[in-house]
């Protein structure tokens, strides 16, 4: 055939020999064709030629190398149920889509209803834990015993054998090569575990690899010391306050505070002793002087670095976010709520608030909690201030969370529904609402949304603009937090608001309307996507066969 | 099926058993879905599910609807909301009108070839000036073939597109339209991988040989006559197919569908099916131009008793399909039951069409394999293997096998399959 190739190339013009031979029985019929003209001699072998190779298409025989590939054992029987076929164009759409807490929040329906991914649905689910991280805790238990055999076949998929057990007090039996070789995130996760198990053994694995560690893996690695903290683990910590990254020190820090009787807490405690005063009814805020503040200071991740002119309220804030805000209660013999209004009233007491904010979430402390959570209901405002490189919005959440929810809930209700503090606060509820939040949530909605109809209708358009602004108060955080048992009923109470007849509006309104319309729709969807049923069975529940459904 | 992602997610948000009422779905043969939607009015919807056509009394000129698309999407996921029963009258009436719409269209089918039989003078005139055309243009071709020939392949190996298309030009002038698209895919094959020269000398061959057939028509049996004269681009019309077509009754598999890519804005969709009984596979073929959908909807990864009719000629495999009826889940298995077995079928299809270039493949109990982390092989119990096509990945095949033997639907193209469907555990999955 070579030859047939080689001869073409040139053209047969060149070559002088028109002697074509294939070597096949190819020359036996061109023989046949009698014809004498040398191109098309040429040109009829080849289609010859071709149609003779495809005709004689030889299987690949798989050698013994590749035969090695074939015993890959096939994938071990499923031990969870399929969810149910109705419901897969749906699984498939929230998989594909933009929405992380879809995807999270349908995982753990599903592996709350013992069920696991359709074996279609694998690959897009491997897809989106590989390439987010945050998303992996919960596809890893709905992917079945099909995904965990898949993820041997793509070294970015290897996560999905990395994951841990569900019961919390064992370790997966790959526990040691996890921790060896594993991604990022599944040694965090796994050395997190075993601090729950036995913290002495996992301070031991850290030490052992806490040299080639990079930054990176020191801090997430050393933050799991939070779970199973204990005094045991104060020489590693106070060690790691030597360490040449700033953001290591950062984390080793508030772990020490946390340790009454750790060095660092004393030493903490005795800088604090003069911030704060309370005498003669008052409470008094004294910064720390330049003189006080010495290299210990920066050592602890309290002082800057880098001496310079910085703002003396830094170490102050950073000082006393380290202090158990009960202490000042002892101090005092004050209550939170008593101490929290003296340093409202205090100069640089808003400094205070905010430590003791973060403290009162290092510490876990949910009676300062509640305390300050109620106090930034009521003083809500916009602006970013930061502690300890958290956002104070991060810290008011985390104080949210700290309360029994409908507490925290009941102190949003308050506030003037639909107005800007309320918008504000809602934003820092924790992004689980309860049933009758959810309510609440969805009439205020409403009635937000029929005051701005009404006022369109009566032409009272500019006196409402000014105090609004075009977005729905806070719909796209309701559309992660509505409980399930809200889903229906937010879908039905809202859609009317898509069919609204605009002719009769101005111009103006009619652009509002419409914007919201866009968002309502948005939110629509997305809470009919929410809104599956993992244990709808059309066997059990009526229909028989789906019908069929052409791709659409 | 919709007509743009737009439909697709109007559908979405209707399908929900709070905008309808009167939902239903038959239980005897005619198998229909109908309900009535509350958009800016009431709308009735109905589908005839055997051709899955929708009709709506709705104004919007975009087919299917969004209303009919809704009703579907509300069948497959919501079927408990579809009472089950016999369809109201205006249902009734639409499936009946449908009905007498195509038992006329056929019966004029079939008049209408009598009437070609005898072929009317002016009919016999044009056909004669267009054989005139074609010989004309078939021997145009053998000399630019002869030229390219004798300078060789490497002349041509620098060639701009042009040089190409104005021969597929002068192809389609010549009314062999069907010669011009084998000449226009030339064009990409000059230095678009290291063995080019064999792959352009083959179908340059290919064309050489379709030149010696045309020339030697009279000598041909006459479905090989037809095959040459189909290759070259004249077309049979419906009455043609119809009176001379070879009509197989089965229940059809419908495997899958590959879109080609756009070629002179005309996008082709081949739809593979193969009959249950007859092991027959078939080949639907259609068009569309400038992003409108398909004519036709087929109920892909389903089975369908349907009447086919095979264009006549020697490859028995492009078919029109009629009367269709029945729509069952695919749960039987299919397939050669080795892969020497399916290529020695290619073979022999081979010897009687050489012209065909793509095939459906049909495989019994095959392992897919990846190997090596980069090759992709279906396996069949004797160890013999095809590839899979390498510009594709195929991990939605080996997840819904598992390591385990699965009945794989692919096209095979003489080099490597494209999957299009597998049944797994009893399930049948389009790819």
């Amino acid at each position: 055939m070579d030859t047939l190739i080689t001869t073409a190339l040139v053209g047969t013009g060149q070559q002088g020999n028109t002697e074509l031979t294939t070597g096949t029985p190819i020359d036996a019929l061109l023989a046949q064709t009698g014809e004498d003209n040398a191109e098309r001699r040429l040109l009829l072998a080849a289609g010859a030629w071709s149609v003779y190779r495809r005709a004689g298409q030889m299987p690949v025989r798989l050698t013994q190398e590749d035969s090695a590939a074939q015993t890959v054992q096939p994938a071990p029987p499923e031990t969870l149920a399929a969810c149910s076929p109705t419901i897969v164009s749906a699984l498939e759409e929230m998989l594909l889509g933009q929405f992380d807490g879809i995807v999270i929040e349908m995982a753990t329906r599903l592996r709350e209803a013992g069920q696991r991914l359709p074996h279609a649905l694998l690959p897009p689910a491997l897809y989106l834990g590989t390439q987010k991280e945050h998303l992996r805790a919960a596809l890893a238990p709905v992917l079945g015993e099909r995904g965990r055999w898949l993820g041997q076949f793509k070294p970015e998929w290897a996560w999905v054998n990395e994951f841990l057990p569900g019961d919390e007090h064992t370790l997966p039996e790959n526990a040691e090569t996890i921790w060896q070789e594993g991604a990022p995130a599944s040694r965090y996760a796994l050395l997190r575990r075993l601090r729950g198990i036995d913290p002495a053994q996992a301070r031991r694995w850290l030490a052992d690899v806490w040299k080639q560690e990079k930054v990176d893996a020191r801090c997430s690695l050393l933050a799991t010391f939070e779970v199973g903290l204990s005094s045991e683990d104060e020489p590693f910590l106070e060690k790691a306050l030597d360490d040449r990254s700033e953001r290591v020190r950062a984390i080793a820090g508030p772990l020490l505070a946390r340790l009454p009787e750790s060095a660092l807490a004393q030493r903490m405690r005795a800088r604090a002793e003069n911030m704060l005063d309370y005498t003669a009814g008052a409470l008094t805020v004294r910064l720390p002087t330049e003189r006080e503040i010495d290299q210990t200071w920066q050592r602890d991740g309290v002082a800057p670095a880098t001496a310079g002119k910085v703002a003396l309220s830094w170490p102050l804030t950073q000082v006393l976010s380290l202090i158990p805000p009960s202490y000042w209660e002892q101090r005092f013999s004050l209550s939170p709520e008593a101490l929290i209004a003296l340093a409202e009233a205090a100069e640089d007491g808003q400094r205070v608030i905010d430590s003791w904010s973060y403290a009162a979430m290092l510490f876990a402390d949910a009676r300062w909690a509640a305390a300050l959570w109620r106090w930034t209901c009521a003083h809500i405002r916009s602006g970013a201030v930061s502690i300890r490189d958290m956002q104070l919005a991060d810290v008011r959440k985390a104080l949210a969370t700290l309360i029994p929810r409908r507490e925290a809930e009941q102190c949003v209700e308050q506030l003037p529904a639909g107005g800007e503090e309320w918008q504000l606060a809602l934003e820092l509820l924790p992004d689980s609402w309860s049933e009758e939040y959810g309510e609440s949530y969805l009439q205020v909605l409403q009635a937000y949304l029929d005051d701005a109809l009404a006022a369109f209708q009566q032409q009272r358009f500019s006196s409402w603009s000014s105090q609004h602004s075009p977005m729905l108060p806070c719909l796209q955080k309701a559309t992660f937090a509505l409980p399930y048992a809200c889903l229906a009923k937010a879908s039905m109470q809202m859609e009317p608001y898509l069919t609204l007849p605009l002719e009769a509006l101005s111009h103006q309104a009619r652009w509002y309307v419409m914007s919201w319309q866009q968002e309502l729709e948005t939110f629509i969807k997305t809470i009919r996507l929410r809104n599956f049923n993992p244990n709808f069975n059309p066997k059990r529940d009526g229909g028989q066969e789906p019908v069929p459904a052409a791709s659409p | 099926m919709a007509p743009d992602s737009r439909s697709a997610a109007k559908a979405r948000q209707l399908a929900n058993p709070r905008h309808w009422q009167h939902l239903g779905q038959s239980i005897d043969d005619a198998q229909a879905l109908w309900g009535e939607c509350q958009g800016s009015a009431l709308y009735q919807v109905r589908v005839d599910l055997t051709t899955l056509t929708p009709a709506c009394s709705c104004p919007s000129r975009k087919q299917p609807c969004k209303h009919a698309l809704a009703l579907l999407l509300l069948a497959v996921e919501q079927p408990a909301s579809l009472d089950r029963g016999s369809p109201p009258e205006w249902v009734v009436e639409w499936l009946r009108r449908r009905a007498a719409s195509r038992k006329s269209s056929s019966e004029e089918a079939t008049g209408g070839a009598k009437v070609t039989k005898g072929a009317s003078p002016a009919t016999a005139k044009r056909a004669e000036k267009r054989l005139a055309l074609v010989t004309a243009g078939m021997e145009q071709l053998d000399l630019w073939l002869r030229d390219i020939a004798r300078n060789g392949l490497g002349s041509v190996e620098t060639q701009p597109a042009k040089f190409w298309h104005n021969q597929a030009a002068a192809m389609v002038d010549a009314q062999a339209p069907g010669i011009a698209a084998r000449v226009r895919r030339l064009a990409g094959i000059p230095n678009s991988s290291p063995d080019w020269p064999g792959k352009l000398l083959a179908q340059l061959g290919q064309l050489a040989l379709l030149v010696e057939a045309f020339r030697r028509l009279d000598t041909l049996d006459a479905a090989l006559q037809e095959d040459v004269r189909q290759a070259i681009g004249w077309t049979l019309n419906q009455d043609e197919i119809a009176a001379s077509g070879e009509r197989v009754e089965d229940d059809w598999l419908m495997l899958g569908q590959v879109v080609g890519d756009e070629e002179q804005r005309v996008r082709t969709q081949r739809t593979w099916l193969l009959g249950s009984k007859t092991q027959r596979p078939a080949l639907i073929l259609q068009f569309s131009a400038g992003g409108v959908s398909f004519p036709e909807a087929f109920p892909i990864g389903m089975c369908q008793r349907a009447e086919l009719i095979y264009w006549p000629g020697a490859s028995h495999m492009r078919a029109r399909i009629e009367n269709r009826r029945e729509v069952t889940p695919i749960r039987q298995h299919f397939g050669e039951e080795s892969i020497e077995a399916f290529l020695a079928h290619i073979a022999a299809l081979l010897a009687r069409s050489p012209w065909q270039e793509r095939f459906l493949c049909a495989l019994h109990n095959v392992i897919p394999l990846y190997k090596a982390g980069q090759h992709w092989y279906a396996c069949d119990s004797r160890g013999d293997a095809l590839p899979l096509s390498p510009t594709l990945d195929h991990w939605q095949l080996l997840a819904l096998s598992g390591g385990a033997p699965i009945d794989l639907a692919a096209e095979w193209d003489g080099e490597t399959l494209t999957p299009i469907g597998v049944l797994a555990e009893n399930t049948y999955h389009i790819l």
